[in-house]
Parts: structure tokens; sequence; C-alpha cells
């Protein structure tokens, strides 16, 4: 095994020996910190998934504060080294996260939940990419990421989750497994929901408030023209016209977020007919599932009313 | 008994040349074995002890010695490149966690690792200052590294080019310090650690850039093809990450094809330290796991057998002292019969005559066995730091 290579090592291998002449540091195969384990994630329904799969046995954490979109957070370094000491990290996958690329996490750590439905991400259209020489390899563009909103996709996460939960902690895998069946019952049942309103939709013209809809209407078959509208900010006029000469009989407005009262009746105005439908990335004082449930119980009424 | 120690002492004080030479001959033969012994020993516990903390090794086909030395003591020159989707197959197995190191570059004299926040909790390192490294481009450098390039939180810290002549080649990446490790008396006190992503950007996999889209680039832009903006060389790029560039750097291509030299599988039981090593031997061919403790073993039983060679040549050395010895006593006290009868002409009975010439071989011995066992407690104390110095200088 050893060869004349191999003698020719010995110098380095005293060499490297005597670098430290003390008692070298036992290796800790556990966490350093005396910190009790917590779970990071960082968008709302993957915060919900978390907490619903490990209970009260470990703290969940959502470092996003509320005022901000967890699409557009961008981690401080306190943030960081509070990430870096997670047992786990849930991230959502399809670009939601775009900080992930530039900063130190321990890819074991890491969880990216849509990864298994890499294949059924959409690409963003218009997004510039580069190439240094024409043989250069392409800098990726962009994802829609709003993954969740297509709920086979949210089962994909909330059972990547579970996975690593029950990796990370096999003695709680049987009780993971069980909360995990219930969580994709109650996920199944808001999938029935959006497809019956999408079958009372069919036919209708679909606008939406922002570019976040996008699995939702390929799931659902709920396609429609997104625009960049903020529901607290009013558009202006140029806007409004813009939105009333493309309208039809039965457009829906579906918004991300309650409109402000000064929108909503111009809304009115035009006989516009408008939702919100919240795809819950923030955290709030309902949970994912209550917001999610709250979306189809709009949707639900605007059927009444349309029947 | 007072005449005989003035005698003595007169006799070895008007000697002192010849018996200066047998003490440093017989202390020789008696210091060199123990001390080789103990250097030996100790070179073998210091290693066994990083292998023993690391009983698993993963990396490239190839030297398991060469891969344990480079994984363990980063001194790899030419480390076999492994791509990062090993790193998420590890961690597929369920059996252990997985930490990448990337030891190929170096800021003068000192390896920059690339690996994972892990590393530092495996390996129980403290900071002695600082933070830990969180963002691209941060590193932590181990107290070594601090001392002698007089380097402290702040400061930054540059990669060398990996040679030279390489004109075409990657810029050096200037990193600051954000944190200094504690003593540890391991290689890592002399290593320079960044996040693997960092020294895919040394290695020029990943580099931040002006926005082509911008209108001060247009005349680094050859064409437009669609969506894709091809762009030449004279692209200006940052030698440093700033906050304020943080965002412009990005990776070609998929990490999971991007290099690193090893893995540090970290089971969380014998178990599954055990099913992991089933796995790799029997499904895969196209990477290696070492057992770290049996290599260095294997590489200690060729040192032990060389020292054994060097303890041999001593012995017969010692022998040749040794009758080099009795023959310089022997003629001694031939030289001394003269002596002698003068003594006992003078009264000295022959009891006394015989302490008086015992003197000469009791004060060598003596002397030379008290030599000896202090140059013995200075090797087993110094000899392994001396030996360092004197290597590596």
């Amino acid at each position: 095994m050893f060869n004349f290579r191999h003698y020719l090592l010995l110098p380095l291998c005293f060499c490297v020996a005597l670098v430290g002449c003390g008692q070298e540091q036992k290796p800790s195969h556990k966490r350093a910190e005396a910190e009790k384990p917590y779970i990071v994630a960082v968008n709302n329904p993957l915060y919900y998934f978390a907490d619903r799969l490990v209970g009260d046995r470990v703290e969940v954490r959502l470092p996003v504060p509320d005022e901000i979109d967890p699409a557009q957070w961008q981690p401080s370094v306190d943030e960081l080294l509070q990430l870096q000491g997670a047992e786990l990290v849930l991230l959502n996958g399809a670009g939601y996260s775009p900080w992930v690329a530039n900063v130190s996490l321990a890819s074991g750590r890491v969880v990216t939940t849509a990864e298994a439905a890499r294949p059924s991400w959409i690409e963003l259209e218009g997004q510039m990419t580069h190439s240094h020489g024409p043989e250069g390899d392409h800098a990726h563009g962009g994802y829609a990421f709003t993954t969740w909103m297509d709920m086979s996709l949210a089962k994909i996460q909330a059972k990547a989750a579970a996975s690593s939960i029950s990796s990370r902690w096999p003695q709680w895998s049987d009780d993971v497994s069980a909360k995990l069946n219930s969580l994709l019952a109650d996920i199944d049942d808001l999938d029935r929901g959006y497809r019956a309103f999408a079958t009372i939709a069919v036919g209708r013209q679909l606008i939406y408030s922002h570019p976040v809809y996008q699995y939702f209407e390929r799931a659902y078959g709920l396609e429609g023209h997104s625009l960049h509208w903020e529901p607290d900010i009013m558009p202006s006029d140029s806007q409004w016209r813009k939105l009333s000469d493309g309208l039809g009989s039965r457009a829906l407005f579906a918004w991300e977020g309650e409109p402000s009262i000064e929108i909503t009746a111009r809304m009115h105005a035009l006989g516009l007919q408008f939702v919100v439908i919240d795809p819950g990335a923030r955290r709030s004082e309902a949970d994912w599932l209550s917001l999610q449930r709250a979306n189809l119980s709009r949707l639900q009424a605007l059927g009444n009313i349309g029947r | 008994m007072g005449d005989l120690f003035y005698l003595g002492s007169r006799y070895i004080s008007h000697h002192r040349a010849k018996l200066l030479v047998l003490i440093f001959a017989i202390t020789l033969v008696g210091w060199l074995p123990v001390a080789i012994q103990i250097i030996v020993d100790q070179t073998a516990e210091q290693l066994l002890e990083r292998a023993e903390n690391t009983p698993l090794v993963i990396g490239a086909p190839g030297s398991p010695l060469e891969l344990s030395l480079g994984s363990l003591y980063f001194r790899a020159k030419t480390p076999a490149r492994l791509n990062y989707s090993e790193v998420k197959k590890v961690e597929a197995t369920g059996y252990a966690r997985a930490i990448p190191l990337y030891y190929r570059f170096r800021a003068q004299d000192y390896p920059i690792v690339g690996t994972s926040s892990d590393y530092f909790s495996y390996r129980g390192l403290q900071l002695a200052s600082g933070r830990p490294a969180a963002l691209l481009g941060e590193a932590v450098i181990g107290s070594k590294v601090a001392e002698t390039m007089s380097l402290g939180v702040g400061d930054p810290i540059i990669s060398s080019p990996e040679s030279v002549f390489d004109l075409a080649g990657v810029y050096p990446l200037k990193m600051p310090v954000v944190g200094v490790l504690a003593p540890s008396f391991s290689p890592d006190d002399e290593a320079v650690f960044v996040d693997v992503k960092t020294t895919w950007v040394i290695q020029g996999l990943g580099h931040g850039h002006q926005d082509l889209n911008r209108q001060e680039a247009v005349g680094q832009v050859l064409k437009r093809e669609g969506g894709n903006l091809v762009a030449n060389a004279s692209v200006r790029q940052f030698n440093t990450i700033t906050s304020e560039n943080l965002d412009s750097f990005h990776f070609h291509g998929e990490s999971s094809a991007f290099p690193i030299s090893a893995i540090i599988p970290v089971a969380p039981d014998d178990k599954s330290a055990a099913l992991l090593l089933g796995h790799f031997q029997e499904e895969r061919e196209d990477v290696q796991i070492v057992r770290s403790r049996r290599v260095i073993a294997q590489l200690l039983d060729t040192v032990f057998t060389v020292r054994d060679y060097i303890v041999v040549g001593i012995a017969v050395v010692a022998i040749a002292t040794a009758t080099v010895a009795l023959l310089v006593f022997y003629l001694s006290l031939r030289l001394r019969s003269g002596e002698r009868f003068t003594l006992s002409r003078i009264g000295a009975s022959r009891l006394q005559v015989q302490i008086l010439m015992a003197t000469e071989v009791v004060f060598v011995l003596l002397f030379s066995a008290a030599l000896a066992a202090l140059l013995i407690a200075l090797t087993r104390q110094y000899g392994i730091s001396l030996m360092q110095q004197l290597l590596l200088a």
C-alpha cells in the first residue's frame, strides 16, 4: 500500500503533527450553543407547516419583521447568525430567498422545500441573463416563487419539511408522520375548494394585482393578467384608464390584500368585481391555513353572488 | 575521604578535555534512542488524535494517505477534486451530516479552507474575538495566522494567486477578517476559514461585476441573444466583497458541479458510521471513503519501522562508543601506573588507590547519565517544538 512517494511524506507527517504541541480540542458532535434547538422558516406557509409538524417540541421562528414581505427580506448579520444556529432552515426554493447564494449556511441544515418540484418551477419571462463570452455559462434568470399557491406544490413543501424534521429527530418520526397526514388532508381540502371555484370562474376575465399567482393560475386554470398594484397605494389615472379600456363584462380583480376605501370605491364605480386572494406569505394574527380558508370563503361567496 | 575527593577532583580538572569528549559521546548514545522514541511517540499521538477525532473522510479516488493528510491537516498541494453534489448525496443517505472542505487555495503560507459553519462546532473551535463568517467573502482566521500576520478583526486578508505567471487568471480576493479563533493546538490554528462559496469566488466560478444592463456597461457587451447578454473580458470585476456589491456576486453554472477537496461525514453514532462506510464501499466506485485512523496508523507503522532501524544503528554506535570508552579507561589506568606506585609509597592503602582510580570512570558515567536524563526531560517538554522549528525552517 505504501510506495516510495509515501516515504517522502514522512517529513511532512512530522511537520503536520508538530503543528500543535498542546492538547487538541475534541470535536463536538452536538451544537456548541447552550440554546434550545429551533427551526427557522423564511415565510409564513413554511412557518405554519413546521409549527404544526413539531408542535411544542421545538421552537419555530420566522425572523422576518411583520412589516416586511418575506420575499423581499434581506437578513442582517445578526439574523444570519441566528440562522446558522438553527437546527433546520426551511427555505422555499424557486429563488424565493436570493440572499441564500451569498451567505454562509451549512447545507445540511438548509432544506429547500420546493426542490423536489424543481421541474415545475415557472421561469419568469423577460428576465435578463448574461454570459462572459459566447461559450460561457449563463447566470440564471428568475423563477416565480409563490409555489405554495398551487396546493400540490404546497403538499410537496410540507412533505419536505416533515422529512427533514424526521431525519433530524428520528424519535419523533411517527408523530410527525401522523401530523403530516392531517396537514396534507387540510391542504387537499384547500385544493378542492380552489378547484371548485375554478369551475365557477370558467370564462371570466381575471386580473391580478401582482405577479404572484403564477402557480395558482397554472394549477387551477385561472390564467389572467398581472399588474403591479398595491392595495394601499392609489393607482394613477392613466393606470385606471388602461385598466378600464381592457375590461370585459365578467372581469374579476384579485387583490393580495384588502384594498383601501378609495380604491374600493373606484372599483365599484367601474363596476369591477374584486376579491382578496391572500397568498399568506406574511405572518399575521391568523395562521396560513386560516388565511387560505378565508380566501376560499370569499371566493365561495363570490360564486354564490355569481349564480 | 576528603583527601581522595581532592585528588580525584584535581585529576578531573587536569584531564577535563579528555573527559568532556567521553561524557559527550556517552551522553549522546544514552540520549538519542530515547529522544527518537519520545519524538516518534508524541508525533504518533498527535497524528492519531486528529485522526481519531475525524474517523471518516470522503474524497475523490486516489491515495487514501493524501486524502487523510489533506483533510485533516490541509497540507495537500493539489488536492483531487470532488463535486459539491456529493455533500447532498452523503446527507441523502440519512447516516451523517456532511461538512465540505476545499483547501486548494492559500493566503501566503496558510491554507484557505472553504467549509461550512458546522466545521467550527464539530471541532469545538471557539472565537477569541469577532464573530463567525456570515457573508460571502468573510474570513475567520486561526490564532497563529493572526499572530504571525499581525491580523485582527477588521483587517483584510488576501488570497494568493496560484501562479505568478497566470496573468489571465483569477485576481486575488480581499477578504475582511471577521473573527479570530482561540488557540486549539491543532492545524486549525494555521488556517484561514471561509465559506466554501468564497473559495469558489477565489477560483473564479463566482464573481461580482457591474450591472451589464446599465448604460456605462455598453462597451463591455458583445451582443444580445434574446434574453441573454454576452459580455467581453473587459467587464470590471470586484476583487473585494462589500455590503454594497454583495448582491452583484453570482455563480455561473450549477453549484452541484463545483469542486471541493473532501467531505467530513459526521455520523451521530457508530452504527450510522458503519452503515455509511458500507454504503460507500459497496455502491460507490467514483468516490472513496477512508477510515483516517487506519490510514494514519499504517503511516505510523512505517514511521515506527524507520525508527527501529535508526535505533538499531544507534545501538551499534553505542557498542562502538562503549568499546572506545573502555579502551580509553584502560589506557588511562595504564598511564596512571606511576601515580598508583607513588600513592602506595606515600602510604595510601590499596582500597584508597582503587577508589581514586575509579573516580574517573564513576564521574564520567554519572555525569553522562545525569546529562542524558536532563536532555531526555527537555526533549519530552520541548523536543517536538524544536523539531518543528528545525523542519519548518
